[in-house]
């Protein structure tokens, strides 16, 4: 029998941590996506994802099912991701794949380790994830956020109004001009329409 | 020209909204106007294939899967929480308590008909109005000082008036003729 997630959480403010768990279970994965494809760190993203959960145990007492569990959760992530990248700017930190130059990926040097069990194409596919990363994130805040929502986590224009507590017509424009803005960053990156084409 | 116009409109319009087309978040009337200016419009159709791709290359991304040890991780720190609000909670109970006692205490022993309870709120109220009608000598003296500062500062002014501004006369003059 199906729970959902609305009640799951109601039962989590009973107290009951095996609903909890549940609800971890079922997002574990799409929020720690969602969070390192916006901030672009994966150690971070677990950090801040857990941080997500406990902090919807921490405000389980105070929770009305007015609205959808699942935006509520993505509300939460949205504005850890946001402090992350504030932080960041002001403690004027950069990434290390910030920093490296195209010819030496660095993640590229961790899949030469072994070439038997990773060939060419596995090599080349990873290269192309990570020019698309890097060109994901030369996007505003806004931008990124809208586009990864709508494009890796499938909600719609609806839920992403509530998560950036916005109107749809608003979404409708970010989601559009972060679209038009990737097609540049991807010929900047080195991904061009031939790419395109071939993906 | 006006129907070039009109086309151009009718394209910007459009392009705007081709987005929300290709995710399918646009009424279905205006999903069939577009549909029908894609057939006529070679630049729009160009645009919708450049979003087309530009969103297949954003779905080449694999999603990344949470570590194994991830569900241990928050599940060990929500109990080490727990146990700490639960604490806190049972500490704000012994307070609440606490402040229960006491009411019930003073609702039992104290009662308005009381002449000692009387007697001692009716002093009280005393004390209170007569600290805020007369305030202590400490306060007075401060004035006093605050108004002497105040006066010197004053007599400065006064000097600064004094002071004569002569005005020299201009080295050259200019003449008219």
């Amino acid at each position: 029998m199906f729970v959902s997630d609305e009640d799951l959480m109601l039962e989590c403010r009973k107290g009951d941590m095996s609903a909890f768990e549940l609800l971890v279970r079922r997002y574990q994965d799409a929020i720690v996506n969602y969070i390192h494809l916006t901030i672009n760190d994966y150690h971070r993203a677990e950090d801040l994802a857990q941080e997500t959960f406990l902090r919807v145990l921490k405000s389980a007492p105070r929770y009305k099912p007015k609205a959808a569990f699942k935006n509520w959760l993505y509300t939460i992530a949205t504005n850890l991701s946001r402090n992350e990248i504030r932080n960041r700017i002001r403690r004027n930190t950069y990434l290390l794949d910030d920093l490296v130059d195209d010819g030496e990926d660095i993640y590229h040097s961790d899949i030469m380790t072994d070439t038997r069990l990773q060939p060419d194409i596995l090599i080349e596919k990873k290269e192309q994830q990570q020019l698309i990363k890097r060109a994901l994130n030369l996007l505003p805040d806004n931008q990124r956020i809208a586009l990864t929502l709508v494009t890796y986590q499938e909600l719609s224009y609806d839920e992403i109004a509530d998560i950036l507590e916005c109107t749809v017509g608003a979404v409708k424009s970010l989601i559009h001009r972060a679209r038009q803005n990737m097609k540049l960053h991807l010929i900047k990156v080195g991904i061009g329409e031939n790419v395109n084409a071939k993906i | 020209m006006s129907m070039l116009k009109s086309n151009n409109n009718e394209c910007k319009s459009i392009q705007n909204d081709l987005s929300a087309y290709l995710d399918k978040e646009i009424a279905p009337w205006k999903q069939l106007r577009i549909q029908r200016h894609l057939k006529q419009c070679s630049v729009c159709s160009s645009q919708v294939n450049i979003l087309q791709n530009t969103n297949r290359t954003l779905c080449f991304i694999e999603p990344i899967k949470a570590s194994e040890n991830f569900i241990d991780a928050v599940m060990s720190k929500a109990n080490t929480q727990n146990i700490y609000n639960k604490e806190k909670a049972e500490g704000a109970n012994r307070i609440l308590n606490i402040i229960n006692g006491l009411q019930l205490w003073l609702r039992s022993n104290i009662s308005v008909s009381n002449p000692v309870f009387m007697f001692s709120f009716i002093f009280g109220l005393f004390i209170m109005i007569g600290v805020t009608l007369y305030s202590p000598q400490i306060e007075k003296l401060n004035l006093f000082t605050n108004f002497n500062s105040q006066s010197i500062d004053n007599s400065q002014d006064r000097l600064i008036s004094f002071e004569v501004i002569t005005q020299k006369e201009p080295k050259r003059t200019l003449k008219t003729r």
